[in-house]
């Protein structure tokens, strides 16, 4: 069918993933199909890799310790799965939030809301981070022109489809339709849902709630940053940008294993920037493979039960280190108690 | 209320995101029947819809009687409320009022940062809070909310208030009594006159007002609370107390329900005498901390326990951790402990088996008692006390 496909919904995905791999059909139409459908994201290996490289740059002068992140990424167990084995798309979007942590690292706002606009066109999972940038525009580090950037990309991003043929709320509605695809509380995510029955039952009782139970942490990550006098530094930025991922996703329902995939990458640029730290990066990444055993392999060595408990241990443990690094002037005025 | 007045409005809106977040996730859970709601407060409530005021001269219910007011007030003034949600009304006010008085003793370590609303709305969005009164329709959050304002008196040493407050909370629920051994401690050491202690069955008394006037003999009131001692026939109903460890048959029923009330009698004892003992300064943080160690050893030692009498435990728990923060992880795992023995009976599965979390349980308890009792005996100096 050619081009004229992107006139109808034969595919439930986000048009610009699906404009890539037209691209590759184009340019090399006798590649194998279970390798063309891979291409977009192994190519955004390479580009989590960079920008992982230029975000540890920022802390050392030395380039063999940002290559040496670099690498840890490209070899981080999930990354391999996810992109080369399983055909996924998660390093495309992911590449995308780590140019934006970069250029915000950077204090490039315009560029990251740019690199943050392409990333949430290819996934919807990049809402993560909203919290964490509304918090930037209220303390204006972002403004509000930049803040137009990810509308007008995600507006760009379905104009081919919208040339070919497609209505624009059709195509405005494929976010929403994502979301009611599936009818399970948990998708082998190590989330709080892994706790309680995963009967049909409980997803009714539980799946609305669970909704308001995500906007209930972004709300609290939000209102700790907020109201914090401390100064956003890169470190500290990287930090909520890990934090964002891990937290967001562990409290929303119908979440999969592969959410986290943003977090396993961050994980590693984190334990550079944070070297006491390290332990958390092999913990997510560890978390993540174990998580994606059950669909990958059809294997659970650890029960996702356990995994989930593993991942909750290390969200406190870093949302308690960031809130004292947040607070630690207010703590020493306390009024003797 | 001047004081609310002067926010800034960025406190506002933070507060009001932070409410309408709490109300729609109950509002989000509230329509589920439980099965105490379908056996009992269902029962209750169309006996006091069909009936009205004077069915109070009867025994309709072996429930505390201010409970059965409150849901009396709410079937009067809200007739058209669906019974699943009116039951569970007067809990869901209390949610709100824990979180109040949890604010107000945060706020008296830290007046100006926003720790005081984040540890309110910590306790509002804690899971065994959300789901006890929104979800399971229990009471827990009546007394342990008048329990919070007792501890909160007590801290700001205004006694006739701590006295109302623990008064009220023992009318609500005689679990309100694991709060007892730092109250007794508090009076042998002399820190609380003793004739306010007569402020409490004053309180009880006037708790027993309506129902005498309905019609109810006296005697019929005062036997309410051993008749509900006597409901329940095991050691330990999914509680992970000391009882969790030992199996739950007639035969250890019979021998170590008295033990475990005279032992648990004892250690309160001592607990008190500990307390009287020590010369150090009872400072805030001491007192919450105290506090914090009775409730949770308390239902930990006593036989015939549920696993939501750890509830005032919870909520405790978060205000000391943003009273102490090296201690934050006591709240969690109070919290994590009490949510997983909550499953057995919400969600019939049993994840993490009940000995392991009263074994948990009891490390953490171990670690408050040693660490409350350094703090009565080998107080730092004042410098290092807060170096949080």
């Amino acid at each position: 069918m050619g081009f004229s496909a992107f006139g109808t919904n034969f595919s439930t995905y986000n048009p610009p993933y699906l404009y890539l791999l037209y691209l590759i059909l184009r340019i090399n139409p006798d590649l194998p199909p279970v390798i063309g459908v891979k291409i977009p994201g192994l190519i955004s290996d390479f580009i989590c890799a960079y920008f992982v490289f230029r975000i540890v740059q920022l802390q050392y002068n030395k380039t063999v310790v940002a290559s040496l992140a670099g690498i840890a990424v490209l070899l981080a167990p999930t990354m391999i799965v996810n992109s080369a084995y399983w055909g996924q798309a998660d390093s495309i979007y992911t590449a995308a939030l780590a140019a934006c942590l970069y250029y915000l690292m950077k204090g490039k706002p315009t560029l990251a809301m740019l690199a943050y606009g392409i990333s949430l066109a290819f996934k919807l999972q990049a809402i993560f981070l909203a919290p964490l940038l509304f918090v930037l525009f209220l303390k204006r580090i972002i403004n509000w022109k930049q803040v137009f950037i990810i509308p007008a990309v995600l507006f760009l991003s379905l104009v081919p489809s919208w040339i070919a043929g497609r209505s624009l709320i059709e195509l405005l509605n494929i976010y929403l339709f994502q979301s009611s695809q599936f009818e399970s509380i948990t998708m082998n995510a190590p989330s709080i849902y892994t706790w309680i029955p995963q009967t049909k039952q409980f997803f009714n009782l539980f799946y609305i709630p669970g909704v308001i139970t995500g906007a209930v942490m972004a709300f609290f990550l939000a209102t700790l940053l907020y109201k914090s006098r401390a100064a956003l530094t890169p470190r500290l930025l990287l930090e909520w940008m890990l934090i964002s991922m891990m937290v967001i996703p562990f409290f929303l329902p119908k979440m999969h294993e592969r959410y986290f995939f943003p977090a396993d990458v961050f994980s590693i640029a984190f334990a550079f920037y944070f070297p006491q730290f390290f332990y958390v990066a092999l913990a997510m990444n560890g978390i993540s493979f174990l998580a994606y055993e059950p669909y990958l392999f059809n294997a659970q060595p650890i029960p996702l039960t356990v995994l989930t408990f593993g991942l909750f241990l290390l969200i406190c443990l870093l949302v308690k280190h960031a809130a004292i690094r947040l607070y630690k002037t207010e703590a020493d005025q306390v009024v003797s108690g | 209320m001047n004081r609310i007045k002067n926010l800034p409005y960025a406190e506002i809106i933070i507060i009001s995101v932070g409410l309408i977040l709490a109300i729609a996730l109950r509002a989000s859970l509230v329509d589920f029947k439980s099965y105490d709601y379908l056996k009992y407060t269902h029962v209750w409530y169309n006996t006091l819809k069909s009936e009205g005021f004077k069915v109070f001269a009867t025994d309709f219910s072996n429930y505390n009687l201010p409970y059965l007011y409150l849901l009396y007030i709410v079937i009067r003034f809200f007739r058209d409320v669906p019974a699943p949600v009116a039951v569970k009304i007067p809990s869901l006010i209390a949610d709100f009022i824990s979180a109040w008085f949890v604010y107000r003793i945060v706020r008296l370590k830290y007046p100006e940062s926003p720790f005081a609303i984040l540890a309110a709305f910590a306790v509002l969005f804690a899971p065994t809070v959300v789901l006890n009164s929104a979800f399971w329709g229990q009471a827990d959050a009546l007394y342990t909310s008048a329990l919070i304002a007792t501890v909160y008196f007590l801290i700001d040493k205004k006694h006739i208030p701590t006295m109302l407050a623990f008064g009220i909370a023992v009318s609500f629920k005689a679990q309100a009594i694991f709060l007892s051994p730092l109250l007794l401690g508090l009076l042998l050491k002399r820190e609380v006159p003793w004739k306010y202690f007569f402020i409490i069955p004053f309180v009880m008394l006037i708790g027993l007002l309506p129902a005498l006037i309905a019609g109810r003999p006296f005697l019929d009131l005062l036997l309410i609370y051993p008749s509900q001692a006597d409901q329940y026939q095991q050691l330990t109903m999914h509680a992970p107390s000391v009882f969790a460890l030992i199996p739950d048959s007639s035969q250890t029923y019979k021998y170590f329900y008295p033990i475990g009330l005279m032992i648990t009698a004892l250690i309160g004892l001592c607990f008190a005498i500990i307390i009287s003992k020590s010369r150090a300064k009872l400072s805030a943080r001491l007192l919450l901390e105290l506090a914090l160690a009775s409730v949770m050893l308390m239902p930990f030692l006593l036989p015939k326990m549920h696993e939501r009498y750890f509830y005032p435990a919870d909520v405790i728990s978060i205000a000391f951790a943003f009273f102490v923060p090296d201690f934050y992880f006591v709240a969690i795992a109070m919290l994590t402990i009490s949510f997983f023995a909550y499953q057995p009976f919400l969600f019939a599965q049993e994840l993490v088996p009940l000995p392991i979390l009263a074994i948990g349980l009891l490390i953490l308890i171990s670690i408050v008692l040693y660490n409350t009792g350094k703090n009565l005996y080998l107080p730092e100096p004042e410098t290092a006390q807060e170096n949080a």
